[in-house]
């Protein structure tokens, strides 16, 4: 199983290419959308991303304010997933 | 008169039936009579703080609350008027805006540090800190306005039609946001218009996806309140969420649309918009930008044809036209913008200067919805508005075309405005924006289509100075544009190219991005 720290840093090359602008000391905790770095085509775009880096499928109401809060939060969901798919 | 005050509408819905539902967000809802105590203690702080000072205006730099709509329904109650400003703006656009308007007092759920920045020197301001952020030095809390003494029920300060109730600032092409004031009376036409043609009912849920510092809240809020209906407030965090968004629609069961094209789309392709259960709808209102008739088609098609309507006015003029969509618009290229509402004149301005009340031109309005022109902009209004029988009538830089019915087209804009998903941008001011970042050197703004031909975007070209890069142009580019100001594309080129007549090549330029 991949460490969820190696998924966090993927996920974060992933989101620095699609914010709108990067948050003072963006970090692993930085909340992306309340600092207005993300919006609803940069949350397209990362899960469309992760779905074809990781092989894995978001379902719908997966794509919450709380899963995409940070970068972690998102990492959190992706390795959520990929567990999923291992079982 | 109180009645002419728009924050008469919630307080006469509260003294109808106070126990209906007013607001939901998130777990919070509050009923009518819940709404009017909250508004009438935030008008016993503002008084007891500000009672003789001569305060007049509310800034509110927060994220959409039920404590914001309590504080900006006290500041009208009080005769003042408020500006709402997205605290996601960079820093600098903030204090641009608040260097403009100069609030009295401004409610803001800002970290300290950002606060301090953002605060125009010499600004004299009672500053209130919304809940659940950190408090500056000096800031008052939501605590301390919950525990104030309320005005009694009805304390509402007459004002004239012609006050000022409002200020949405929109993009200025000199780089600088323009003050757009709306009075009692431009917004209480367009809510009396929209409750005699929709026939809102006290059972009628709104959805209020918008953002409160944009202008499709006056329908949803004022018509919500003057109908004693009830209005699921959607957090701007939920609303970038498609599916979440969708989610609240069934769950809430909302009555009554109102939202930008571009926005719709994004519902369907994402959120499942189509799959829900489509009964409990009465009404789909867009405005904003033109509805690609592809989308449209479905969107009727599962409305079943019941009250869909393309509602069309800028900002300075509220609402100016309506069309109720019918079968045969779907064969269309394009659907109208429609007709006049009742005791609104239009007419069109041709190329040649003349003015007619049929045929193709820059769109012109006389209406009681057109805004008194634009604040400490002499210049601007200069141009903006012309005199003609007798009458004052804007110029809207909407090029429009008046058939023999009077029903009207829009074709396009006759200056370097675009509407990117619903929002105003002059290219200009992104032009400008980029211009004055380091190392670049020459920046051109061009406005195309998407590639789906959902919506227009913007594509900017830039000549800079060294290795400077486009995702590095992007994030520098942030920092000083609000979010949807910032270009769907970014290409450095060598050089702008130039047409034969000297102007800027803007079709070479797209053809780079091919």
């Amino acid at each position: 199983m991949m460490q969820v720290t190696s998924i966090e840093s993927k996920v974060m090359a992933i989101v620095r290419q699609v914010l709108i602008h990067e948050p003072a000391g963006l970090d692993c905790t930085t909340h992306l959308v309340k600092t207005g770095a993300l919006d609803s085509l940069g949350v397209l775009a990362i899960s469309t991303a992760l779905e074809a880096q990781f092989g894995i499928a978001f379902r719908e109401l997966e794509i919450t304010p709380g899963n995409f809060a940070s970068v972690r939060a998102i990492a959190d969901l992706t390795a959520r997933k990929l567990d999923a798919r291992v079982e | 008169m109180t009645a002419a005050n728009l924050a008469s509408l919630a307080m006469a819905a509260a003294a109808r039936h106070p126990d209906r539902p007013a607001l939901k967000l998130g777990a919070e809802s509050v009923s009518y009579a819940q709404f009017d105590l909250r508004i009438r203690r935030a008008q016993g702080f503002l008084r007891h703080y500000l009672g003789e000072s001569g305060a007049r205006s509310l800034a509110i730099v927060a994220f959409k609350s039920i404590d914001a709509l309590v504080l900006a329904q006290a500041a009208l109650r009080l005769g003042w008027h408020y500006t709402v400003i997205d605290p996601r703006y960079p820093a600098e656009r903030i204090h641009g805006i608040l260097a403009q308007c100069r609030p009295d007092v401004m409610f803001s759920d800002l970290e300290p540090a950002t606060l301090a920045a953002v605060l125009p020197s010499g600004l004299d301001c009672l500053q209130i800190a919304a809940a659940g952020v950190p408090r500056a030095a000096g800031e008052h809390g939501m605590a301390e306005l919950a525990e104030a003494a309320p005005l009694p029920p009805g304390a509402c300060v007459p004002v004239a039609g012609n006050d000022i109730a409002f200020v949405f600032y929109t993009s200025g092409s000199t780089g600088v946001p323009k003050g757009v004031p709306i009075t009692h009376a431009n917004a209480r036409y367009a809510v009396d218009w929209a409750q005699a043609e929709l026939a809102f009912a006290p059972d009628d849920v709104f959805l209020n996806q918008a953002h409160m510092g944009f202008d499709f809240c006056v329908l949803d809020y004022y018509n919500a309140w003057n109908a004693g209906a009830s209005i699921v407030l959607v957090e701007e965090f939920t609303a970038i969420f498609s599916a979440q968004v969708v989610d609240l629609i069934v769950r809430e069961r909302v009555t009554n649309l109102w939202l930008v094209p571009s926005n719709v789309i994004a519902l369907i392709e994402h959120g499942g918009l189509l799959q829900a259960d489509p009964s409990r709808l009465r009404r789909f209102l867009y405005a904003g930008e033109p509805f690609p008739v592809n989308y449209l088609r479905q969107v009727y098609d599962w409305m079943e044809g019941r009250n869909v309507y393309n509602l069309y006015g800028p900002t300075e003029t509220n609402l100016l036209t309506f069309h109720r969509v019918g079968a045969a618009d779907l064969a269309l290229p394009d659907i109208p913008i429609g007709r006049a509402l009742p005791g609104t004149e239009l007419a069109v301005i041709g190329d040649d200067g003349a003015f007619a009340r049929r045929g193709r031109g820059e769109l012109v309005a006389s209406s009681p919805s057109v805004f008194p022109g634009y604040a400490n902009r002499p210049d601007l209004n200069e141009t903006r508005f012309l005199e003609r029988d007798g009458r004052r009538w804007y110029r809207t830089g909407d090029l429009c075309e008046i058939d023999d019915t009077l029903c009207i087209r829009y074709l396009g804009r006759t200056d370097n405005m675009v509407k990117v998903r619903g929002y105003r941008i002059e290219l200009q001011e992104v032009e400008l924006a980029f211009c004055r970042l380091p190392r670049v050197r020459r920046a051109v703004a061009v406005a195309r289509r998407d590639c789906a031909n959902r919506s227009e975007e913007i594509a900017l070209f830039c000549v800079v100075d060294d290795d400077t890069d486009a995702a590095q142009l992007r994030r520098a580019a942030g920092g000083v544009l609000p979010a949807y100001m910032v270009p769907a594309t970014i290409t450095v080129v060598d050089a702008i190219p130039f047409n034969g007549r000297g102007k800027t090549d803007t079709q070479a330029l797209l053809e780079k991005l091919a």
